[in-house]
């Protein structure tokens, strides 16, 4: 009942505020700049719960590539609600009104979008942030690193790669262990290891699929890839389209802003420039 | 009570209306004030009333606005009485003097003026104009003619929706300071368009955006919108959606945005196609009453086929015909320069019993697809035709005079091909 009457409340204030908007600023009230925000501010209440803050062991990290397909999906999504927002503020007709005036829509609507735009990768900025904590120093990183490097899409693993029994055990332990920390994957060192749709037709081969090792070989390059994120070098990053999108995106929102204002003038201001634009090419021909 | 008969008439009728229903009591005290009322005191208080009614559903204050209401009319009486007791004379000299001053203030006032206008389509060939005319405060000016011969060209070009292929168009009171610029005049003038576009918002909220793009302070947003609904009706109506209004309604609710804001120039183009007989009589009369109010006057430009009720209020005539000007002036000085008499008239006789029985006396029969037109000489007077139709045994039952109307116009033209 008390949250029934303070959302009532909250309503009827949100309204009046609109309502003291719509008199004392139209443009920016046509933007329906207040609304966007709002509407932002839920998804990332939303949102926030199922984004990763902090991780500590490096089996729970996301691979890279797909926080950066969730990121892109995001930004895509964002693109078509910014173009319905665009859409809904073209259908309420300005007339013709002086330029100065657009200038609102421009700075209104910019700011909207590019507030939109960037959302996506703050969020995907604050999971590289909890991968580049995790809990596993640079050295150990290497370690693991050049010891996945030797593995390159096999799925059987006979007995001959290894010089004697000794060194095949240490291999098989050592494999456990990164398969275990990176992608929580547990085989039995004694018997058959796990995927059953593997077989090897070797007498006494190490069936493992090559699925773990380059899941884990991802995971490494994600780990690597966030501790450089901020260093402004030219080795290859795969989250550098995400630092690069930030420019992108001031350009992109002021392309909306920008759009937004051309479309707001009536068509047929645009007709009447050009006619008076062409009869005056036409006499200065003649 | 005030002396005269008819306004206890109507003043009981009222009270009976407040004292039975509060609402339809406010709409009539409303129409009783703009009748009666000697100052606007009273005016905007009924008004004020009429708004805030719709609102209020606690009985105690609605009894409260009863009595507020019935003291208003009795204001309203009280004031009638001591003018038609000569009481107050000097108030009397005082609105003689404003009246004659409005007059001639409007009449010098020149809202817009147009200087050998044309405008050609380079595709379909047509040219409208070249046309010159002057729109000034308080005149309302018509536009007629057939359908697809300039009138929304014309329109359209005045309120800067078309460049100009030649001549001009100023605004001489409306663009104040540095140059000409559309935007800035366009502040002044209020247009409603033959197609009405959707208000895709509340409709509340449509006419406020309007009012303050129009640069009005938030009070006075908040006094247009509230003036405007309670003038036209459209209290009631503020809470449903554009798709929800019936045609007249949407009309009156584009009215009400084209004049928020107060415009110096209203132009208005077919707004009574889609209305019945009544609302034409109603908005017409309201487009008068504000064409001509003492404190916003406004030059009003509206085009229509409606012709007679359009004649009734409008000062002036513009009649085009394929983008030329047929005839143009004052209003009552139609038909002054003709050489025959029109008459229209509807019988059931064909058109050869007719000619038969009246053909000899008159110059000309023909039918229109409606009624028959009969040309006669000038000698020829209204009760003349009447007599000659009624000596001819010809049943009728209708027949009128065009010769000095609108109508005419079209019926000469038509004959004509071209000058009227």
């Amino acid at each position: 009942m008390i949250g029934r009457e303070r959302g009532v409340l909250i309503r009827r204030l949100f309204r009046r505020f609109d309502h003291w908007l719509l008199l004392r600023a139209p443009i920016l009230w046509r933007t329906r700049l207040l609304h966007c925000l709002l509407l932002l501010c839920l998804l990332i209440l939303a949102k926030s719960p199922f984004v990763q803050t902090s991780i500590s062991l490096p089996s729970g990290i996301l691979p890279g590539n797909i926080i950066l397909t969730t990121c892109w999906l995001q930004v895509s999504g964002v693109v078509v609600v910014l173009g319905l927002w665009v859409r809904s503020i073209l259908r309420k007709p300005v007339g013709e009104i002086a330029l100065r005036r657009h200038v609102v829509t421009v700075v209104a609507v910019g700011v909207g979008s590019y507030l939109w735009l960037v959302t996506p990768s703050l969020f995907a900025y604050v999971e590289i942030n909890a991968i580049k904590g995790v809990d596993l120093s640079d050295r150990e990183l290497q370690a693991d690193v050049e010891f996945l490097g030797l593995y390159k899409g096999w799925d059987c693993i006979p007995p001959s790669v290894w010089k004697d029994e000794r060194e095949f055990q240490r291999k098989l332990e050592q494999l456990h262990e990164v398969l275990d920390r990176y992608v929580g994957y547990k085989f039995d060192l004694k018997t058959e290891p796990s995927p059953s749709y593997i077989s090897c037709d070797q007498q006494g081969s190490l069936a493992i699929s090559s699925y773990y090792i380059s899941s884990s070989k991802e995971k490494t390059t994600a780990i690597q890839d966030a501790r450089r994120f901020w260093v402004q070098d030219n080795s290859p990053n795969q989250f550098s389209s995400i630092r690069k999108s930030f420019s992108w995106f001031i350009a992109i929102a002021l392309g909306f802003g920008v759009l937004t204002a051309i479309f707001s003038y009536p068509t047929y201001v645009w007709g009447r420039t050009f006619s008076v634009a062409a009869s005056r090419l036409r006499t200065y021909r003649l | 009570m005030s002396g005269s008969p008819q306004i206890d008439v109507d003043a009981n009728a009222v009270r009976r209306s407040i004292a039975a229903d509060v609402r339809a009591g406010s709409a009539a005290l409303v129409e009783f004030s703009r009748r009666y009322a000697r100052t606007p005191e009273y005016k905007n208080a009924a008004l004020a009333m009429k708004v805030s009614v719709p609102n209020i559903e606690d009985p105690v204050v609605l009894e409260d606005l009863r009595n507020r209401m019935t003291n208003i009319l009795d204001g309203i009486l009280g004031d009638c009485a001591r003018e038609d007791a000569g009481v107050d004379d000097e108030l009397r000299a005082k609105k003689r003097l404003f009246a004659r001053f409005r007059k001639e203030s409007s009449k010098q006032e020149t809202i817009c003026r147009v200087e050998q206008l044309q405008k050609r389509f380079r595709r379909s060939g047509f040219v409208m104009g070249p046309i010159s005319f002057g729109l000034r405060a308080g005149e309302i000016t018509a536009l007629i003619g057939e359908n697809a011969h300039g009138k929304t060209t014309l329109l359209r070009t005045v309120i800067g929706e078309y460049a100009t292929s030649s001549g001009s168009v100023a605004f001489p009171s409306l663009s104040h300071g540095r140059g000409f610029h559309w935007a800035a005049v366009k502040q002044y003038i209020g247009y409603l368009p033959q197609k009405l576009p959707d208000w895709r918002v509340s409709l509340a909220d449509t006419m406020y955006f309007q009012a303050a793009l129009r640069g009005l302070s938030p009070a006075e947003t908040e006094m247009q919108v509230q003036y405007l609904v309670a003038r036209l009706d459209l209290a009631e109506h503020m809470t449903k959606r554009w798709s929800e209004l019936s045609g007249g309604f949407q009309l009156r609710f584009a009215l009400a945005q084209a004049l928020v804001g107060r415009p110096r120039l209203l132009v208005l183009d077919e707004p009574l196609a889609s209305l019945d007989p009544k609302a034409q009589a109603a908005l017409l009369w309201d487009i008068r009453h504000l064409a001509k109010s003492a404190h916003s006057s406004m030059a009003v430009l509206i085009s229509s086929q409606v012709l007679d009720p359009l004649e009734a209020i409008s000062d002036n005539v513009i009649f085009l015909r394929n983008g030329t000007v047929v005839y143009q002036g004052p209003t009552g000085a139609i038909g002054a320069e003709r050489t025959s008499n029109l008459y229209e008239c509807d019988t059931s006789l064909s058109l050869s019993a007719l000619q038969e029985r009246i053909g000899h006396h008159v110059q000309d029969i023909r039918h229109n697809g409606v009624y028959y037109i009969i040309r006669t000489s000038l000698a020829v007077s209204y009760p003349d035709m009447l007599q000659l139709l009624k000596e001819a045994n010809v049943e009728f039952t209708h027949c009128r005079d065009i010769g000095r109307k609108a109508m005419g116009l079209f019926e000469q033209t038509d004959r004509r091909g071209g000058k009227a």
